[in-house]
């Protein structure tokens, strides 16, 4: 079974006027749609708390995508905020692995997360290492 | 590979960075992603690392933001 095996990323965070590292799975990911790639690579967060893939709307729309056409979509967070977003299919790169699956396209939305129904079934396994601070993704 | 400082990241809170390829610089940052990916065309940078810098004085909890 091929595992690709990311480190955490140590991210800011400021509690008590200190600063300190929050480590994160977050992941590159490359993306395409509509024909066209994202030239970019995309860090993304790896969120078993989410259930779809819910990203920026300005990443969508250089792929050439009409934002609203998509399926409209509710996504609730903590506190009960919802967002409107809407469903595309996309096609997604993890290092030498790719996958057709969709995003949600949110404008209203800011940290690009990769969720479980539309990313994390594309694996067969997915390990949370929090002890080496680690992410293996296994397919 | 050398990452980026928390020291130097925390100057990003809230905004869209660009990494360099390798990961070791920020070679841009703006609010919105749209006006980022305007930024590294002028700069004739035709491949990043793009992320968004979360606000330093909260945790990320399944989140809509």
């Amino acid at each position: 079974m091929p595992v690709i095996k990311y480190d955490y990323l140590a991210r800011p965070h400021i509690e008590d006027n200190k600063l300190f590292a929050i480590y994160r799975a977050i992941i590159p990911i490359r993306l395409s749609a509509n024909h066209r790639m994202y030239p970019h690579v995309i860090n993304c967060l790896v969120d078993s708390g989410a259930d779809f893939n819910l990203m920026p709307a300005d990443i969508g729309e250089y792929l050439g995508l009409s934002i609203k056409k998509g399926k409209k979509q509710i996504h609730m967070g903590i506190g009960n905020v919802g967002i409107i977003a809407y469903k595309h299919p996309v096609k997604i790169f993890v290092n030498g692995y790719d996958f057709n699956t969709h995003i949600d396209f949110s404008h209203d939305h800011k940290i690009p997360l990769l969720g479980r129904y539309s990313f994390f079934k594309y694996f067969k396994k997915i390990i949370f290492n929090e002890k080496e601070l680690q992410l293996e993704l296994k397919y | 590979m050398k990452a980026v400082s928390l020291e130097i990241l925390s100057q990003y809170e809230n905004l869209y960075i660009a990494l360099s390829e390798d990961r070791a610089k920020i070679i841009a940052s703006d609010k919105t992603i749209k006006n980022l990916e305007n930024k590294l065309e002028k700069m004739k940078i035709k491949k990043a690392v793009i992320e968004f810098v979360e606000p330093l004085n909260a945790y990320l909890s399944p989140v809509c933001q």
